[in-house]
């Protein structure tokens, strides 16, 4: 093991780094090193000190946070300067005391050069160091997107909200809610993007908006904390309409919390939000009566009073943002897509298109969702014995807001097809209804409803899944020839294993196989046919696992 | 699987012979039409003759052409596209109200109404003209017109050739056409975009260029073989029989080539695998297969005793 911090060890450090003048008033707090760093070299005119603190986890970091830390509030103005003086830059990684050392008071010395003597300035936005309040017993979040509307300076009106899920942070009660619209009066004038499957739900709360020019912060930085900070910033008329719409409101709402939504332009298309909540009866504003010429007009306006705000939580959730970190090409996304029959893989591929940020997608299914399907789908326990494509619904629409379910077809689907498919006329029908999808999943195992759709004169992407016993292969038929290549597969290819799994009770086996084993499968598939459709070179495939290799391997055909 | 076997069984399955009746119906309506622009143009053209694969042997009952050009004289027209246009009327205005007619590449399209069987007739008629006053009976060359735009060849441009000695050209041929039947009845089952007349060309190259014998999957792999080691060569050539300087394989361009080299590996690879793969790529016709179904499943013979899954089931969703 390698010797510990000591004030000895920062000594040589000062002697070892060319740029650094003097470490001193080394001193234990607790068992916190502190101390101060003097920095001179050649482009620094004049010595700039910072004050330090090297908590005991030191060299590792503590919930991703680094356990050194520099200080000097002088600094503040600058790029990467927090409120208390910290400044914040990137840290290499060492589990070496002395390296890390070394390695973090270069870093500084780099942010000196950049930031300090460059004066350099990060062009990309970055949030409002926002200090959150704790309300009553609450903290507060509000969920918007990006909307076709320009606002202007000085615009405000009403916000109309939906409340989402309580949640807690840092063992607080959080309540989350969702922004739906900006109106002006009563009428909307935006909306925001999310799918209407969240649009169509219920307005839970009303908020308040104001657009400002630039952000409510000093050095562009620190979010405003003091209600004074806003004034002359918010304009009078808007003061007057606080006050009246708090009076409006006294009798029957006081106390009741008002969100309050400050925006401003990030950049020439986008804007941000940060949300104040007040509440009814205790307004930051007071009264006072308009003069002139040191007279009073016997008008009486209002103005901000000394008061801390209370900040929240905002969370931009632009459809950009909350699939930026990855998801499926636009080939599929922006398509309208059916999957009929969700069962494992039917629900596993719903799922997976939903978190890859499909935005239209309708299902077909006739069936029960029992708790002993739920092993490997995508459904849960506490719901029940539950209709699986209005489970599925609800399931889809809380992980992604921008994913529109049109209908959930009928129960009678495959019957009636079956029933009527020599019927040209029902037949006609059918195809249209299915060309209005730009993809189909087949996730039925249905070999009958297979052949039917086969010889349909299907527009879009007809993509057949199924699996065989064991998940050993994932079988992907392609329109057309689908019934055909799929059958050749399971009639002629595949050594299919006959050793069921027979539920207790009644006489219907079936497969065996594990979510992990049938999950592993649809994704490797997902991934081919998201590659070969942005090639345009989808055709019918099947996924094999070589035991012997430890490997799947893709058969193209 | 014994792959030969099954590919004669495929090429069984899809002779002419099983759909006679219907062919006699397109025999017949081929005469007609034949009949009707020779009473319409008159001295203005030639005995117009049978082509398309019927008339070269190389069709296949899922998908055949009974093809007629008409050889009109040089100066029946002031222009090819005069020519074409003038023979779209007529047959618009002759069988307009019981067909769609339609201007296909080089062709007018006919497509009669099902009969009282369902039967649908489709006839394609090719015009083309005499390259010089009174050349034809002798050369047998005409000028074809492009009514749209195909590989190299703009719209509205012509194309020299001579079809009577691309027919000959595949004359006697009879392991060729085997071979061109086989991958015409993949091209088709399989909704593969490729020109017949190309299949037939390359086919006919590769019998000329590389050993080509054996049984007939050995032939059939050689041919594939070929077309993969060499449709993608710089120079590659096929040569028209009707026009040496037409270069059929200048209808592909790079990734079409491309596409056909890839589509033969695959089906080497796969058929390598497992030749059970040649049921998907090259199908038996299923209206004209052995009666098996029976005998396979007859309940006396069965040796089923119990009621169970059968074991080639699909699984992944239903009861489970």
């Amino acid at each position: 093991m390698e010797e510990g911090l000591n004030k000895q060890v920062l000594k040589e450090l000062e002697k070892k780094l060319a740029f650094v003048k003097s470490i001193k008033n080394l001193r234990y707090e607790g068992d916190v090193l502190n101390g101060e760093v003097i920095f001179n070299f050649p482009k620094l005119k004049n010595d700039l000190t910072f004050k330090f603190e090297i908590l005991p986890h030191y060299p590792f970091k503590t919930y991703h946070t680094e356990t050194i830390r520099f200080y000097n509030k002088s600094l503040i103005a600058y790029d990467h300067v927090m409120e208390d003086g910290h400044i914040c830059f990137h840290n290499r990684h060492s589990v070496n005391l002395k390296e890390k050392l070394v390695l973090d008071f270069n870093s500084l010395k780099e942010w000196i050069e950049n930031f300090y003597i460059k004066k350099s300035s990060n062009q990309n936005y970055e949030h409002l160091v926002v200090n959150k309040s704790i309300v009553e017993d609450s903290y507060y979040a509000f969920h918007f997107t990006q909307i076709e509307y320009s606002f202007s300076k000085d615009e405000y009106g009403l916000v109309d909200l939906t409340q989402a899920g309580i949640g807690y942070y840092n063992e607080i009660k959080l309540q989350n809610f969702l922004v739906q619209n900006f109106k002006n009066n009563s009428d909307v004038i935006a909306e925001c993007n999310w799918s209407f499957n969240i649009k169509d739900l219920p307005n839970s709360n009303i908020g308040l908006y104001y657009f400002l020019e630039n952000s409510p912060s000093t050095y562009n930085k620190f979010i405003f904390d003091n209600w004074l900070d806003f004034t002359n910033i918010l304009s009078v008329e808007f003061l007057n309409f606080l006050n009246e719409f708090e009076n409006r409101n006294l009798k029957k709402y006081r106390d009741s919390k008002i969100p309050i939504f400050f925006g401003y332009k990030i950049d020439e298309n986008e804007c941000f939000w940060q949300v104040a909540i007040l509440k009814i009866g205790s307004f930051p504003t007071e009264g006072v009566p308009e003069r002139k010429n040191d007279k009073k007009t016997g008008i009486w306006n209002s103005q901000l009073i000394d008061s801390k705000i209370n900040w929240c939580f905002t969370k931009d959730c632009s459809y950009k943002y909350f699939f930026g970190r990855g998801k499926l090409s636009n080939l599929i996304t922006e398509k309208k897509i059916l999957i009929i029959g969700v069962g494992a893989i039917g629900s596993i591929v719903a799922t997976t298109l939903t978190r890859g940020g499909a935005k239209n997608i309708d299902f077909i299914d006739y069936d029960i969702k029992e708790p002993e399907n739920i092993c490997r789908s995508e459904y849960s326990f506490r719901q029940g014995i539950n209709t699986k494509t209005v489970e599925l619904a609800d399931n889809l629409t809380s992980i992604s807001p921008f994913l529109n379910i049109n209908n959930l077809q009928n129960k009678y689907f495959e019957d009636i097809t079956k029933r009527f498919i020599n019927d040209e006329e029902y037949k006609l029908g059918l195809t249209n209804n299915l060309n209005a999808y730009d993809i189909i999943f087949d996730c039925s195992t249905d070999d009958d409803l297979m052949y039917i759709l086969d010889n349909l004169k299907i527009k879009g992407s007809l993509i057949n899944l199924s699996i065989s016993n064991f998940a050993k292969e994932l079988i992907c038929g392609i329109y057309p020839n689908t019934y055909r290549f799929v059958r050749n597969q399971f009639d002629n290819i595949l050594t299919v294993d006959d050793d069921l799994y027979e539920p207790i009770g009644y006489w219907s086996p079936t497969f065996k196989a594990s979510y992990n084993d049938v999950n592993l499968l649809v994704q490797y598939a997902l991934k081919h046919i998201n590659q070969k459709i942005e090639e345009n070179k989808l055709r019918n495939f099947v996924i094999e696992e070589d035991r012997y290799k430890n490997i799947l391997r893709i058969n193209e055909y | 699987m014994e792959k030969s076997d099954y590919l004669l069984n495929v090429l069984e399955t899809h002779k002419m012979k099983k759909i006679e009746n219907l062919l006699s119906k397109y025999k017949d309506k081929r005469e007609e039409i034949k009949n009707e622009i020779e009473s319409e143009y008159q001295n203005k053209i030639y005995s117009p003759f049978n082509s398309g694969s019927y008339a070269k042997h190389t069709a296949i009952n899922c998908k055949f052409d009974l093809d007629i050009v008409v050889p009109f004289k040089k100066d029946s027209f002031n222009t090819l596209k005069e020519m074409f246009d003038n023979l779209y009327d007529f047959l618009i205005d002759k069988y307009g109200n019981d067909a769609i007619v339609r201007k296909q590449k080089v062709s007018i399209g006919i497509t009669f109404d099902s009969d009282e069987d369902g039967d649908e007739i489709d006839i394609d008629v090719v015009p083309g003209r005499e390259l010089t006053k009174d050349d034809y009976p002798d050369s047998r060359g005409l000028n074809l017109f492009f009514n749209e735009r195909m590989g190299l060849f703009s719209s509205n441009s012509y194309i020299k050739t001579n079809i009577n000695s691309q027919i000959k050209h595949i004359n006697k041929r009879e392991n060729e056409r085997k071979i061109i039947r086989l991958l015409k009845i993949w091209k088709y089952t399989n909704n593969e975009n490729l020109k017949s007349f190309l299949i037939e060309l390359i086919t006919i190259k590769a019998f000329d260029n590389v050993n080509v014998s054996g049984n007939i999957w050995e032939q059939l792999k050689s041919v594939m073989e070929y077309i993969k080691d060499n449709i993608r060569t710089e120079n590659f050539t096929l040569n028209d029989p009707g026009n040496s300087n037409n270069n059929v394989a200048d209808t592909l361009d790079e990734s079409d080539k491309e596409y056909f080299a890839e589509r033969m590996i695959n089906i080497l690879n796969r058929v390598e695998d497992d030749s059970e793969n040649l049921k998907f790529y090259f199908p038996l016709n299923k209206d004209f297969e052995e009666d098996e179904v029976e005998n396979k499943y007859n309940v006396k013979q069965s040796s089923y005793k119990n009621s169970v899954p059968p074991t080639n089931q699909r699984f992944g969703r239903g009861i489970e």
